[in-house]
């Protein structure tokens, strides 16, 4: 095992530097010089809504202004985003991520509503917060259970609610935010449903209200979007999650671009832009996470 | 009276429409307010309704925690007021400035303006939406309430400016004599924000107590400029605002509205003036009917202007026949008074002229009863036995002289019936006028020497003198005026004479006349000289007998011949009749010597002597068993002058006798009496020459009518003389 395990993180190390050659040239000058910056972008919730626009799609036209450079939407999914990122496949064994393969590198950030996890710190730069995020345990309005009152303590808001869950049936959609392993969900006793059908987020809901399972995870955002569209339809029952905080993601190779994000974002966010972005896509969210949108500034 | 009522009624609309005006515009306004406020309620009651509030009771319904849902229910709750307040707003003011969502416990969920006063909610609130004054914050709250499946679930509640209501909708500038304020129900002012109060509060509160939608007179009571003048004649209009506990209160002067004329001061002015408008009234109604009877007799007047135009035109056009009808009558009038006058004179000339043949009738029968006695008693004679032959031959020349004179007045009458009925026809031929005097004067020397007459014979014209005319009726002319000479003349001259008084372009105007010495005409008689069968002395006891016809002759074969004739008389002092005569001039190097003979031509006075004379019948009255026949037998006068050759005879022209000769050779062939006077010519021509005494004795056995033996001795003396040659 030892042998395996020396092995294998060789071969990340190996892997995480021929990934760095590979990608390091896609940095703010490059992308200067090449005059163009290509937006990865999955259709989720109203970060990307799939007709052009979006939350995100927004935030990274105006970076595109803001660095002087066109801009270019580049649709992916929650599976190949980073491989189109970086030109790499990742692959989680364990606390471990891989990056393997050759692709091509079809773009130079990524702003879908992407959740800083761990993991994906590994492979990736992070911008500085770009919304607020907490995994909810939903299910049908007519389901039996009840949801928590909600206290001021969240792990114990999180522990009740994960109790109500128990090995209940729960929808989940690996590799993206409402994958189970992200929050402790694997390996207990659950029924876990893996959405493979699409992955779109959007469907989760659905899939729920389909009854492919009793509960199914859902981020805030996409909460707070169906808490309205499915109104009477679907009740929120506690917190599965801390919160969480989603943000732009950049190639290793691009720190340079990275900061420019991020003083692009405090200046928005400075100048009330964020705030109006914000309240166009995300009109009840601020209620949700107070603290985070009392924050001027990263 | 009418006018002035009609003012006072005009002013009185005018000041009515002036306060349905008024009052139309205050409820507008109030309408306006009303509708203001009654947008801000029914905007809360329908942010009620909303479904961002639904999904939250719905999500809250179903249990979910404040904490992890309803948060963003809340939220987007939240975000829906926001966006209200955003959305409404009146000139870029948002009408809400708070919106509170409050549970049904009255807690509050969401305050987009916590840091404003707390609005309470009032009972009721939950009975259906309400709209509420708060003057102490100057604001104006709707609440709505808040209900889930039937179930008051919370209120919504809302609150805006109170200043906005004045501000926008009503004008709240202080003016000096108008003003609108809004009033609440216990009659305190809201002015507009950023200014104060300017009415009292009893003042409001007696403005709040108005009848509403009414205009009256209120005390102003008005602090600030124009106070004092905004005093007198202060009216205010209180007008309710539709769902809200708020009045507008319209406060302006009485002139404003009605202008400086009013009513009341036109009753002020008709109260002060009443006889004034009285005796106008009169005056104007007496002026109208005036007018009017005016206007009737103008209209009658024309009527009867035109009536009589048109009957003047009908009489005009009746004037103008009438006027034609006798400017008609006055032309037959004249027509007639002419063909009377006319009538009248041919009456008078038909009378004239039977009267002239009654006479004529009276002296022709005169005339040829004498001769007829002579006839007729010489023939009686004749028939006794044993008379002598010297007798016998006396009675015969009677008779022949009878029959003569009765034959010379025939052809009188004769010649003037051819002259009155233009069938005398001058013959045209040339004449030597001083052969045609000494003819006339030598066939009147006889009788003129009987009576002791001297006879003068006078040419005054060229010598030689040759014209071209009728020497006939010449003759006549002559004869018959030396006739009436030697009639009416018992002493002294007579004198026949000729004239060429002007003569042009061949043509000359001759003037003959006989002149004497005898008993004349008396001026009142002339007049009837000239006219046929008139005669001066017509009486049957006249002394001078004779037809009337030879002046009348003359007259008529002169006015044949181009002339005319005259006379120039005295009574008993002589008479000169004359006439004259147009006659062609002979053109030179003809003959003018006569073709049936004329006298030797002398220079200067010609005497002639007459070759014999024809004894004629003495004017006698023959009765019947009385008959006296007077004869004379005419010899040379002694008082004829005449110049002669050398030798004392006159040599003879044969040419004036050789036809003269033939012409009574074939008079006394067929027993002709004019044989007579024809011989008295032959005799004549000859007077004077040596064959003069030849024809004598002939003479006499013409003048004893024997013709035969006459003839045969003519025919010797011309055989002798060579007559016959030719």
């Amino acid at each position: 095992m030892k042998i395996l395990t020396v092995i294998s993180k060789v071969g990340v190390a190996a892997l995480v530097i021929c990934m760095a050659t590979l990608t390091w040239a896609a940095d703010l000058k490059e992308i200067k010089a090449r005059g163009e910056i290509r937006h990865l972008g999955i259709k989720y919730a109203n970060f990307v809504t799939g007709a052009g626009d979006g939350f995100d799609v927004e935030l990274v036209q105006g970076f595109a202004r803001h660095i002087g450079v066109k801009y270019r939407l580049v649709y992916t999914d929650f599976y190949n985003v980073i491989r189109d990122l970086l030109g790499k496949d990742v692959v989680r064994r364990g606390d471990e991520v891989l990056l393997e393969g050759q692709h091509p590198v079809k773009g130079d950030i990524i702003a879908t509503g992407f959740t800083v996890l761990p993991w994906r710190e590994k492979v990736v730069l992070y911008s500085v917060p770009t919304f607020p995020s907490q995994v909810l345990l939903v299910a049908r309005a007519e389901s039996a259970y009840t949801p928590i009152k909600g206290s001021a303590n969240l792990s114990k808001d999180i522990v009740e609610t994960k109790a109500i869950l128990g090995t209940k049936s729960l929808l989940v959609m690996e590799r993206t935010c409402l994958d189970p392993a992200n929050y402790g969900l694997k390996g207990k006793g659950i029924d876990l449903k893996a959405y493979s059908k699409s992955s779109n987020l959007n469907e989760m809901v659905p899939a729920l209200l389909n009854k492919d399972a009793e509960f199914t995870l859902l981020d805030v955002p996409d909460a707070v979007l169906d808490l309205q569209k499915w109104a009477g339809k679907i009740k929120v029952i506690g917190p599965i999650s801390e919160q969480q905080e989603l943000a732009a993601a950049f190639p290793k190779s691009s720190p340079e671009l990275r900061d420019a994000f991020n003083e692009y974002m405090r200046r928005i966010r400075a100048d009330g832009s964020y705030d109006r972005l914000v309240n166009k896509y995300y009109p009840g969210i601020r209620r949700y996470f107070p603290d985070f949108f009392g924050r001027k500034g990263a | 009276m009418v006018l002035l009522w009609n003012a006072f009624r005009t002013q009185e609309q005018l000041k009515s429409a002036a306060d349905a005006r008024l009052i139309a515009s205050s409820l507008r306004k109030a309408t306006a307010v009303g509708d203001f406020v009654a947008e801000r309620r029914n905007g809360v009651a329908e942010l009620a309704e909303r479904h961002e509030i639904e999904t939250y009771l719905i999500n809250k319904a179903l249990g979910m925690s404040p904490r992890y849902g309803l948060n963003a229910n809340l939220d987007a709750v939240e975000e829906r007021f926001r966006r209200l307040v955003a959305q409404k707003t009146v000139r870029g003011e948002p009408i809400y400035n708070r919106i509170v969502l409050f549970d049904e416990n009255g807690d509050t969920l969401i305050d987009i303006a916590p840091d404003q006063p707390a609005i309470p909610l009032p009972k009721g609130t939950r009975d259906g939406a309400t709209l509420r004054v708060d003057p102490e914050n100057r604001r104006i709250v709707a609440t709505a309430p808040v209900l889930y499946r039937g179930i008051f679930s919370g209120t919504v509640a809302a609150a805006g400016e109170l200043e906005q209501l004045s501000r926008y909708l009503i004008s709240s500038e202080s003016q000096d004599q108008y003003r609108e304020v809004l009033l609440t129900v216990d009659g305190r002012e809201l002015p507009a924000l950023g200014r104060k109060a300017i009415l009292d509060a009893g003042y409001t509160h007696s403005l709040a107590a108005l009848p509403q939608n009414k205009l009256v007179p209120v005390d102003p009571m008005v602090d600030g400029p124009g106070g004092d003048t905004a005093r007198r004649g202060t009216l205010a209009l209180r007008t309710p605002i539709s769902g809200v506990p708020l009045s507008l209160v319209t406060i302006l002067a009485e002139d404003q509205i009605y202008g400086q004329i009013t009513s009341r001061l036109f009753l002020f002015s008709a109260a002060a003036f009443p006889l004034v408008v009285l005796f106008a009234a009169i005056l104007f109604d007496r002026m109208r009917r005036r007018t009017i009877k005016l206007q009737v007799a103008f209209a009658e007047s024309d009527r009867r202007r035109f009536e009589l135009q048109g009957r003047n035109v009908v009489l005009s056009e009746e004037i103008e026949r009438r006027e034609a009808v006798e400017r008609e009558l006055r032309d037959k009038s004249a027509e007639l008074e002419a063909m009377t006058a006319d009538l009248r004179a041919s009456m008078l000339r038909a009378e004239e002229a039977s009267l002239a043949k009654t006479r004529f009738l009276a002296t022709v029968s005169h005339e040829i009863r004498t001769p007829m006695n002579g006839v007729l008693g010489m023939a009686q004679r004749l028939l006794a036995p044993e008379l002598t032959q010297h007798e016998r031959q006396g009675y015969v020349r009677t008779i022949l002289n009878s029959g003569q004179t009765l034959l010379t007045l025939l052809n009188d009458i004769l010649d003037l019936s051819k002259v009155e009925a233009g069938k005398l026809d001058l013959t045209h031929s040339l004449f030597d006028p001083l052969q045609i005097l000494e003819e006339t004067a030598a066939l009147f020397a006889e009788s003129a020497h009987q009576k002791g007459l001297r006879v003068e014979v006078a040419w005054r014209g060229p010598e030689c003198a040759g014209y071209w005319g009728d020497p006939i009726r010449l003759r006549q002319m002559l004869s018959n005026l030396a006739s009436n000479a030697v009639k009416f003349t018992d002493a002294g001259y007579i004198r026949i004479e000729g004239t060429e008084v002007e003569r042009n372009s061949g043509q000359a105007a001759l003037e003959f006349g006989v002149s004497d010495s005898g008993v004349g005409v008396p001026q009142d008689k002339q007049s009837m000289l000239f006219q046929p069968f008139t005669q001066v002395d017509g009486s049957s006891t006249r002394r001078f007998g004779g037809t009337g016809l030879g002046l009348s002759i003359v007259r008529s074969l002169a006015q044949m011949m181009g002339g005319e004739v005259g006379v120039e008389t005295k009574d008993g002092e002589g008479s000169r009749f004359w006439f004259r005569i147009r006659a062609d001039v002979m053109a030179e190097g003809v003959d003018a010597r006569p073709r049936e003979g004329a006298a030797e031509r002398r220079n200067g006075f010609t005497a002639q002597a007459a070759a014999g004379s024809l004894a004629k019948a003495e004017d006698s009255r023959a009765d019947a068993g009385d008959v006296t026949v007077a004869t004379s037998r005419g010899t040379e006068t002694e008082n004829t002058r005449e110049k002669t050759s050398g030798t004392g005879v006159r040599p003879l022209q044969i040419d004036h006798v050789v036809p003269l000769v033939k012409e009574i050779e074939l008079l006394l062939e067929g027993r002709k009496f004019r044989a007579v006077g024809r011989f008295q010519a032959l005799q004549a021509r000859v007077a004077g020459t040596g064959v003069s005494a030849e024809l004598e004795p002939i003479a006499r056995l013409v003048a004893d009518f024997r013709f035969e033996d006459a003839l045969s001795g003519l025919r010797r003396i011309a055989s002798a003389h060579g007559w016959n040659a030719g």
